[in-house]
């Protein structure tokens, strides 16, 4: 997994984000070892924090806590972190489907 | 660098690795390609070993290996399994019964297979877990296909392992 | 663990007596309890830090175990389709006990679990075990599942068993000491009937099993066939291996990619790029290769296919007549239930015997997907009315291979009140989907709801019917999971500047007549593929001569009037 916030310097806000390594769950950083499973609740780093935030990640990658590290753009919306792009807000919010049982109906 | 025998001990290594441009000891010496065509051999008593490049196929060293005590066969990163097969040419289609030593990358969990492909030694990485590496190669004893180690004329398993089917056994 | 251990065959009672699956013996029960101690000590060195993220990954994927977006993604090999009342039961329980009650069948003939935890993977390792299941080798870059024909051993065409010779594989390909650690993945596929339904061409390697004029055993081989980046059809390699050599040739095969194929570009490491860029010198070094094995060592013998051939000899059938009362008058006398025969209901072998397509694709809902009670559901009626045997088939759907013909109207019944009773086999909500950007890693659009809208937009069954066979494949990205490049229409997600975008591609197909679509112009937003494929099916009803199927008009007419209802009033 690879993202641009990677890759290249960011330009605009990002929130760090990671699968859990012990249940693959989604989890955004907080602070160093602390990672929590909402998106809203992430600290945001502007762009120039952005190399320190991803140092502190990966840290926790290190520590065996979380798997794939990557940053990921956000705009605020009242005053909660957003993601820009539409993959991140897929695995901000999860799938798009319902994550369930299938329901059907009986053929009339 | 230690080295891991073939009965899953630590020993230390007979062997240098001898840069290209370094002069050549009297002593087992494992050289490159190119220096070992470079140089003249005649004469020379002590062994001789080849470190494979991932690339060379063992066809392309076939005439050399009678001069061969070893061919180191390399892992540049541990999904890189070519080594595999080039040990297994080595001993199936050239018969070469000198040391073959798996260098590079590798980890515990190849060690089994590399066997079973012919691989004699494995070149560890410094300060590595030896009793890690017989419990992940005695793990699972059994096998689904026959090994150059084992392989008899008519590719039966050797007496004792045979389970049935095509499966056996392995030695520990 | 060393010490002998005669191979005796274990009868194992839970399982149902005469469904025809490959009977684990004490040394494959064995090796699989040895395959999880392994796998259970990969994880916890992993936990402990002894293995990095880098190293564990190819162990965990070779194990069946992805790192997805939202989870890990557990695969489970149901080996060339084939499962057991008992085994699909399990599946459920664990769906329930460890997941969240529902499973994924896959094109490979699997399934996949969504939220699976790291942590729970020993013990559901555990539970598959304890019905002769694993997840061996359903991921990483190795020789995986080997797929074959759902309707094998009861397809009236068809001139071998293919079976045999996919059991044959799954054991020689299974931890195989040289060929675990390829440049890729490494896909068989095999076919013993006339009718290709395996899509052999877009496979890795492709088995047709056929017999010679006397009776013997031997097999077409084909390589290099695949969709992904660059799709490419299949070489052929040989018209006739005889049995005996089968595995040996095989070896060969992979012996020249494992020590040729591409390792430095992930697009490029595929058998399909070498085979295409050695053209005829890939066939000339593996029949060297070939010449120069110890070829009584690889000798695949007749006692061995005649031992695994046992385990796949034909059910109890009992003598019954074709077309019995019960079942005409059910046709004639309940329509909706002939609606749903006519497309679920195929021609069997054994005469008052047909096998019965479950659709996993009901209007509106995920192709593939199916809960833990439409799994017992599914178990129940195979116990009753297919000798307690289940297929998987490669387009997603289940398939009940031996049902007696009298009993077909309760099976539909069954299938019904389980909500497995869609009337839409092979029409246009028939829809293959890959999971997509919804769940996958790597997908770059979603994939399920471009597949709902088609399927709800429609829904009216009668215009299905008057559409006619049409495949419609969708992937979420340019891997093709959802085998986009060989479907009737294909619909490939990319990502356009931030924003989902549909491609398009008419005219492919994955069987006997293998084709790959072509373009057929700019994609389209999400919210107006369904509108698109709703003018592609429109011109091709305004356009068809009498008899012909979407894809026969297609062929037909070309992408002309199809680009031009598309794009005109753009």
């Amino acid at each position: 997994m690879s993202s641009p916030a990677k890759a290249k310097p960011a330009t605009a806000p990002v929130v760090f984000t990671a699968n859990r390594l012990l249940d693959g769950r989604v989890v955004w950083l907080v602070a160093a070892g602390q990672w929590v499973e909402r998106v809203a609740d992430a600290t945001v780093f502007p762009p120039e924090e952005a190399a320190a935030g991803l140092a502190l990640a990966q840290e926790d990658e290190r520590a065996q806590r979380v798997v794939g590290v990557y940053g990921a753009e956000v705009a605020l919306e009242a005053g909660r972190p957003v993601p820009v792009k539409f993959r991140e807000r897929l695995r901000a919010q999860g799938p798009s489907v319902p994550a369930e049982p299938p329901t059907y109906r009986l053929a009339s | 660098m230690p080295v891991l025998d073939a009965k899953g001990h630590v020993v230390t290594d007979a062997w240098v690795r001898i840069a290209d441009d370094a002069p050549l000891p009297d002593a087992p010496a494992i050289l490159s390609l190119a220096r070992l065509r470079a140089e003249t051999l005649a004469g020379r008593n002590a062994p001789l070993g080849l470190a494979l490049d991932p690339a060379t196929q063992p066809e392309e060293i076939a005439e050399l290996l009678p001069r061969l005590a070893l061919v180191a066969v390399p892992l540049p990163k541990s999904k890189d399994g070519r080594a595999f097969t080039q040990a297994r040419a080595l001993r199936e289609h050239f018969g070469f019964t000198g040391e073959i030593r798996a260098t590079g990358h590798v980890l515990p969990d190849q060690w089994r297979m590399l066997r079973r492909c012919g691989v004699s030694t494995v070149e560890l990485p410094e300060g590595a877990d030896a009793a890690q590496w017989q419990r992940s190669r005695d793990v699972i004893d059994i096998a689904y296909q026959p090994s150059p180690s084992e392989m008899t004329e008519d590719g039966a398993p050797p007496a004792g392992s045979a389970l049935g089917l095509r499966r056996r056994r392995l030695a520990a | 663990m060393n010490a002998f251990v005669a191979p005796i065959a274990l009868p194992n009672p839970a399982h149902p007596a005469q469904a025809r699956t490959y009977r684990y013996d004490a040394v494959d029960r064995e090796f699989l309890q040895e395959r999880i101690a392994e796998f259970s000590d990969q994880i916890a060195r992993r936990l402990r830090g002894e293995l990095t993220e880098d190293e564990f990954k190819p162990l965990r994927l070779m194990n069946g175990l992805y790192l997805q977006l939202h989870a890990y993604m557990y695969r489970i090999a149901i080996p060339y389709g084939i499962l057991n009342a008992t085994q699909l039961r399990q599946l459920a329980m664990i769906a329930r006990r460890w997941d969240r009650g529902y499973g994924h069948f896959t094109t490979r003939q699997n399934i996949q679990f969504n939220w699976t935890r790291l942590e729970d993977v020993p013990d559901i390792m555990r539970a598959l075990a304890d019905v002769d299941m694993h997840a061996i080798q359903t991921s990483g870059n190795c020789i995986r599942n080997t797929t074959t024909d759902e309707y094998a051993g009861a397809d009236p065409e068809e001139a071998a068993d293919p079976r045999i010779y996919a059991e044959i594989i799954r054991q020689w390909s299974t931890l195989h000491p040289e060929f675990t650690w390829l440049p890729r993945k490494f896909k068989i596929a095999i076919t013993g009937a006339p009718q290709d339904r395996v899509a052999m061409q877009v496979h890795d390697v492709g088995l047709v099993v056929k017999r010679d004029a006397a009776g013997a055993i031997g097999f077409e081989i084909w390589a290099g066939g695949g969709l992904g980046r660059t799709p490419v059809l299949a070489t052929k390699l040989r018209d006739w291996v005889p049995e005996a050599e089968l595995l040996a040739y095989l070896e060969a095969v992979l012996r020249v990619y494992n020590a040729l194929g591409n390792r430095d570009n992930i697009y490029k490491a595929r058998i399909k790029i070498l085979v295409r860029d050695m053209g005829d010198a890939f066939r000339e070094r593996v029949e060297r290769e070939f010449a120069r094995l110890p070829q009584r060592a690889y000798r695949l013998d007749p006692e061995v296919v005649a031992e695994i051939a046992a385990h796949f000899a034909p059910p109890p059938f009992a003598r019954l007549a074709d077309n019995p009362p019960a079942y005409a008058a059910a046709l004639a006398g309940n329509a909706e239930f002939a609606a749903w025969a006519k497309q679920s209901v195929r021609a069997h072998r054994q005469p008052g015997y047909a096998s019965v397509t479950i659709s996993l694709k009901p209007i509106g809902g995920i192709p593939g997907d199916a809960s833990a009670e439409q799994m017992e559901a599914v178990a129940r009626l195979a116990e009753r009315h297919s000798f307690g045997e289940i297929r998987v088939s490669h387009v997603q759907n289940l398939v009940l291979p031996h049902v007696r013909q009298e009993d077909l109207p309760a099976v539909w019944q069954g299938l019904r009140e389980a909500g497995l009773a869609t009337p839409n086999i092979g029409l246009v909500s028939d829809i293959i989907a890959c999971p997509g950007m919804d769940y996958c890693a790597l997908a770059t659009a979603r994939s399920i709801p471009v597949a709902q809208m088609i399927s709800e937009r429609f829904a009216d069954l009668d215009r299905q019917h008057d559409i006619g066979e049409c495949f419609i494949n969708i992937s979420g990205c340019i891997n093709a999971c959802g085998h986009h490049h060989v479907g009737h229409i294909g619909i490939l997600g990319v990502d356009k500047r931030g924003a989902e975008s549909y491609q398009i591609t008419l005219g492919g197909s994955a069987t006997n007549d293998a084709a790959l679509g072509e373009l057929v112009g700019p994609g389209f937003p999400y919210d107006k593929v369904t509108d698109a494929v709703e003018t592609i099916l429109r011109t091709y009803l305004a356009e068809r001569a009498a008899g012909e199927r979407f894809v026969d008009t297609y062929r037909r007419i070309g992408l002309g009037p199809f680009k031009e209802a598309l794009y005109a009033s753009a």
